[in-house]
């Protein structure tokens, strides 16, 4: 058998196929989407009532604010990720998944990639509501953009990687925040740091060794996922 | 085509905790074989074709696909795989085709078109192949399964329950693809409760009992009733 002469896609080719897959089922269904904005929107209307909007924009301010908002991004990101797999539990077609050539390593970053793209979406949504909403300036845009897509992709690296560990436990979903949160603290941590940093001085100054720690998280977050995931999509 | 077997399975076993699924089965299939898996309920028929079909791992034992160690070339022995496992494996948003598309991905980089279509039609689903797979009936969601189990041009073809399902005409299709198929050089293993389609279609049958191979024989010597008796009355 001449299996050098089968041409395999490569990993990246297959990781976003199974991303691509995903956003397509997410837009033919809106379940995830929709379950994840209801939620935002939810929080941020309580949040509104609960505290006083003046407080907000004083500069001790910045600091809650940025707190709450990414609050609002892990939990909604909870309610997208205990459902990631859904899809794949329905009707064995996780058992097919596995059984391809695409390898668990590119099945990771495809269902990574999409559930970090779907992260950044809700921000895109939340974060301009929410300036409304309470009346603040909005942090430098190419700066928020870096700072939002670096401590989402570590969220979505952990929602991903616990996501598939409790998707086939009965009440997965309660256990996934239970495990997620304790592990995404550190990087919660810096984004709220760094959201705030940028907020308050509207620089980078004294922001990077956030940066770095978001990154380095970012970088374990996947490494661990890596050599765990085979062993996580066995039953 | 090489001097390899196309399925070597030594002395596999599998646990799920205490409870051994498979215990010490030994298969070998060659080119151009049919291999029909009988057994009752729980006597390790699935179980088999998924530590065959690499989604899990023995728990000891050897297995090689067309010489290869799918624990040493995993992408390169599952390339060469086509499965259908309990379920149909397929997403249920996505239409047949879609679904058809996106798996055949994995495998290659360019999806036959003209292979697709002649599967579906062979199938006789090409006229209901755009709809989405949660508008089917369960026979037809069947044969879209095989459409997809078959349409990346798999050699070693594993198939749980094929013909769970499927009326009369879908039997004989798939009876006529699956002759095609080990006609070409490849290898069959197919597991099922219907004896006499099963006899019909193998050219060598395994029992198991309790996670063990019980009996083995070719069908041309075997009738129904011979298998039966070893099935036991649950089969």
């Amino acid at each position: 058998m001449r299996t050098d002469s089968l041409r395999l896609p490569g990993a990246w080719r297959s990781a976003w196929r199974i991303a691509r897959k995903d956003l397509r089922l997410e837009g033919t269904t809106f379940e995830r989407p929709l379950a994840m904005m209801a939620f935002a929107l939810v929080a941020l209307v309580l949040f509104g009532f609960a505290l006083d909007p003046a407080s907000l924009k004083r500069p001790q301010g910045t600091g809650t604010l940025a707190g709450l908002l990414w609050l609002v991004f892990c939990f909604a990101g909870l309610v997208g990720f205990a459902r990631a797999f859904h899809a794949e539990h329905r009707r064995e077609a996780w058992v097919v998944l596995r059984a391809s050539p695409a390898g668990s390593g590119a099945i990771f970053v495809g269902k990574t990639l999409a559930n970090w793209l779907l992260l950044l979406l809700l921000e895109t949504l939340v974060i301009p509501l929410a300036v409304i909403w309470f009346e603040v300036p909005l942090p430098p845009f190419g700066s928020l953009v870096v700072v939002l897509s670096l401590h989402s992709l570590g969220l979505a690296e952990l929602g991903t990687l616990l996501g598939a560990m409790v998707s086939r436990l009965e009440r997965g979903e309660a256990l996934l925040a239970t495990l997620l949160l304790p592990l995404a603290t550190p990087l919660v941590l810096s984004a709220v740091h760094t959201t705030r940093g940028l907020a308050e001085a509207r620089s980078w100054q004294g922001l990077g060794h956030w940066l770095a720690i978001a990154s380095g998280l970012d970088l374990l977050y996947f490494l661990l996922a890596l050599v765990l995931f085979d062993f996580v999509l066995e039953e | 085509m090489s001097a390899s077997a196309a399925i070597e399975a030594g002395a596999l076993s599998r646990r799920f905790g205490l409870r051994e699924a498979l215990r010490g089965v030994s298969l070998r299939v060659e080119w151009g074989e049919r291999v029909a898996v009988f057994g009752p309920n729980g006597a390790g028929k699935t179980t088999l074709v998924r530590v065959l079909s690499t989604v899990l791992r023995p728990s000891a034992g050897q297995l090689r696909l067309a010489g290869l160690d799918p624990q040493e070339r995993p992408r390169q022995a599952r390339a060469l795989l086509g499965l259908l496992a309990e379920g149909p494996g397929l997403y249920e948003e996505l239409s047949v085709r879609e679904n058809l598309a996106f798996f055949c991905g994995l495998y290659r980089r360019q999806p036959e078109a003209a292979r697709l279509e002649a599967l579906l039609e062979g199938l006789g689903i090409g006229e209901r192949a755009d709809e989405p797979v949660r508008a089917l009936s369960r026979g037809l969601r069947q044969r879209a399964a095989l459409a997809r189990a078959l349409a990346h041009a798999p050699r070693i073809l594993l198939l749980d329950e094929p013909f769970q399902g499927l009326d009369r005409e879908g039997c004989e299709r798939l009876e006529r693809l699956l002759r095609q198929f080990t006609a070409g050089g490849g290898a069959l293993v197919f597991t099922g409760h219907e004896i006499e389609t099963g006899l019909a279609l193998a050219t060598r049958w395994v029992v198991l009992r309790q996670g063990a191979r019980i009996a083995e024989g070719t069908s041309t010597d075997t009738s129904a009733e011979t298998i039966v008796a070893l099935c036991g009355a649950d089969r």
